[in-house]
């Protein structure tokens, strides 16, 4: 067989193949040109294709495959039990308060493990002195609620508003319910959720403590989660630390770490928090009239049909490009020579969707395969003095820098903002953040205050439409309203008041958050941001 | 040491599980479970998307195993729904991808029938010799192997080995050849 080693075209199929190499569309042409004529060429280059696949797959370890374990353990009947696997997972953490358990001859752990599969048969309610679980506070309207209420084994408990908290007593767990609820107090270390929303803070006495839905059991190996079940299903929310997941009444479990969301449909189908664009709903603000007061900006991109040069292809073009920009502390537009812009806008704020802005800011015709980036930039001064901080995530790009220099970068994970500039950022995946697996992004702190400050803010696509973003600010010391899971309700950052139209699809726009992927914000009230003209 | 593992038979396991074991699903994602990673590896630039077409793969066969006609070959049955599920992918994808990534599938589409010999020719009981075959290769192969070529690494490895980025090729060429020779090799790999 004919040695390709040295031949050029081999060579550049190749490096293109692998993303090494971006070449024109007249070169492009010529390589499938030789490609079709050549069989000998089409051989070697399938061979190396093929075998270079193997090799990654090979050098790329075991994958972690849940959707696979989830249909095969959900059917097996062989494999170890649900508890035995929890118990043995606990018993790797040596936690004490089981370890006593552990050492149980084996038909002892058996019929542990029956009395735990049955115990869904939920048992009559039983005295016991000082029950076993007590409402330590409530704060609503249900006249049937009453703090100091004790819990007998058994106890359901059902509620129609507002937020209660209960401790149970030997195991030390503190629940936060948000009504309307209904659950069983079933044991010491054990409930059943039926319907409504708890959050479950678990101290190391607690550990193994488990949260019964009609889906799934939801073991706590040392942690605090979410729990959501409605007669559609039910989903679980990590906030820290480790849980176990078991089928009901069948076996296997699988683990989920900090951060980790998933919902599981009463067809027994698991989805674990997708990396697919987000389903959030596009926010018409109004961004076109330019009036005074506004921080003002505008979309660039691409004219269409545009072949760019990239050294690295599988990044974004129209990030790369504005890199020299981003480095040069917002002075050297040279960059942006050849690039199209489109109409002047008003910034309203970074919230939802924005599959439609190309369009909707006179970017488009462009090349959409190559991205675009909004710039907003002017001069800012803070509501009140202090240190600030942004909170935020964007699919793909988001930047802002204060007096030219960079201080929060929430960008997904592949692009050029996140990969070439290396921004100090924190990310928070117990908080999450429309699709994004890290959670919210947060940034370094600045002071703003007495004088104004300069703002240049980007935020934009990689390539393709689909987009969405959230932009919030938080101030030093306030105090925000935080959901029932914890996270701060931080603001918007904005520079203008919301009409009452806008206002309505923003708190929409938290509602979806909210119950579709737990994240959440506040509208700013009277302490806006102000633009200095 | 003779190399003779007993071949691999899909259709008893098939059987099995269709009788009830479902676990001895699990042999199945064994036996073939590099060589569907491999083919996908080969064909979508993201090693996690072509990670999650796999697991798609195994879990729809899975689900339809019931319309594997016994007898027949297996391994191309099962070959046959990654490749749906990987033209799927470009389709859904397609609008998506960059210039780079569309010359890609029309490199892919232009070598499509070689691309098929090839991957016939690969015998997924020799696979798992893969990573020792690798460990085999003379030093400066391996570090190219081992580094593997996405992006900007090819760059980098030429850096550290002092050579062109073509001169990578060469040597990722040389060692595919080595490779292949060490993994159809009859007796247990030796050094190369």
């Amino acid at each position: 067989m004919k040695n390709f080693a040295n031949d050029a075209d081999y060579l550049d199929i190749l490096s293109t193949w692998h993303g090494a190499m971006h070449i024109s569309p007249k070169r492009r042409k010529e390589l499938l040109h030789r490609l079709s004529h050549d069989a000998h060429l089409r051989t070697a280059v399938a061979d190396e294709i093929e075998m270079t696949g193997i090799i990654r797959a090979a050098q790329s370890g075991e994958p972690r495959w849940l959707k696979l374990e989830e249909i095969l353990n959900s059917s097996n009947d062989t494999s170890v039990s649900f508890e035995d696997s929890v118990l043995c997972k606990l018993h790797n953490k040596q936690n004490k308060s089981w370890f006593s358990y552990l050492k149980k001859p084996s038909f002892a752990w058996l019929a542990m493990a029956a009395t735990l599969i049955t115990a869904f048969v939920i048992p009559p309610k039983e005295q016991v002195p000082n029950g076993i679980a007590r409402i330590i506070k409530y704060e609503g309207s249900d006249q049937s609620v009453k703090e100091n209420f004790k819990f007998q084994r058994g106890e359901k408990f059902e509620f129609t508003d507002g937020l209660v908290e209960i401790a149970f007593q030997e195991s030390g767990v503190h629940l936060i319910g948000k009504g309307p609820l209904e659950m069983t107090v079933i044991d010491n270390n054990r409930l059943f959720l039926n319907d409504g929303e708890i959050k479950l803070v678990v101290p190391p006495q607690g550990i193994g403590f488990v949260v019964d839905t009609m889906e799934r059991k939801f073991v706590d190996l040392g942690t605090s989660f979410v729990v959501q079940a409605s007669n559609l299903g039910s989903r679980v929310l990590v906030l820290d630390g480790e849980i176990a997941v078991g089928t009901r009444n069948k076996q296997g479990s699988h683990l989920m770490t900090e951060g980790g969301l998933a919902s599981f449909d009463r067809n027994g189908s698991f989805s674990p928090q997708s990396n697919r664009p987000s389903g959030v709903p596009e926010i018409a603000k109004d961004i076109q009239d330019s009036k005074l007061g506004a921080l003002l900006g505008s979309i660039i991109g691409f004219p269409e049909d545009t072949d760019v040069y990239d050294p690295n292809p599988e990044s974004s073009p129209i990030t790369n490009q504005i890199l020299p920009l981003v480095r040069s502390n917002f002075s050297d537009l040279t960059c942006l020579d050849g690039l199209k812009e489109g109409d002047l806008t008003r910034f309203r704020g970074i919230a939802g969707t924005y599959d439609l802005f190309p369009k909707r800011t006179g970017l488009v015709p462009y090349c959409e395969a190559n991205g675009w980036i909004a710039w907003y930039r002017g001069k800012i001064k803070a509501p009140k003095k202090g240190r600030f901080r942004f909170w935020g995530y964007a699919d793909n790009n988001l930047l802002v820098a204060i007096n030219g220099e960079p201080v929060f970068e929430g960008s997904r994970y592949d692009s050029s903002f996140r990969t070439e500039l290396k921004i100090p950022r924190n990310n928070h995946p117990s908080f999450p953040c429309l699709n994004a697996r890290a959670g919210f992004a947060s940034g370094q702190w600045f002071e703003a205050g007495k004088k104004s400050v300069k703002i240049d803010l980007l935020f934009g696509e990689s390539r393709g439409n689909k987009t969405s973003s959230l932009l919030l600010i938080e101030h030093e010391g306030t105090s925000y309203e935080k959901t029932y899971w914890g996270q701060p309700k931080w603001p918007l950052f904005t520079t203008e008041v919301f009409s009452p139209n806008e206002e309505e699809e923003l708190k929409k726009l938290r509602t979806h958050m909210e119950a579709k992927i737990m994240g959440s914000f506040s509208l700013p009230n009277s302490e806006l941001w102000s633009v200095v003209q | 040491m003779q190399y003779d593992a007993p071949r691999f038979d899909p259709d008893s396991i098939v059987s099995s599980v269709l009788s009830g074991n479902e676990d001895a699903y699990r042999l199945i994602v064994s036996e073939y479970g590099l060589l569907v990673r491999g083919f996908l590896a080969a064909r979508v630039y993201h090693l996690v998307d072509a990670e999650d077409l796999a697991q798609d793969t195994f879990v729809k066969a899975y689900e339809k195993l019931e319309d594997y006609e016994l007898g027949t070959n297996f391994r191309a049955w099962l070959m046959s729904i990654a490749k749906f599920l990987l033209n799927n992918h470009w389709r859904k994808y397609g609008n998506r991808a960059t210039v780079m990534e569309k010359f890609r599938h029309d490199i892919a589409e232009s070598i499509q029938t070689e691309l098929k010999v090839s991957h016939a020719e690969i015998d997924e009981s020799r696979i798992p010799r893969l990573l020792d075959c690798i460990s085999k290769l003379p030093d400066n192969l391996r570090k190219v192997i081992r580094s593997g070529l996405e992006g900007e690494k090819v760059s980098l490895i030429a850096n550290d080995l002092k050579l062109k980025a073509n001169a990578i090729y060469q040597l990722r060429h040389r060692a595919h050849i080595a490779l292949r020779k060490c993994m159809n090799q009859t007796t247990s790999p030796t050094q190369l």
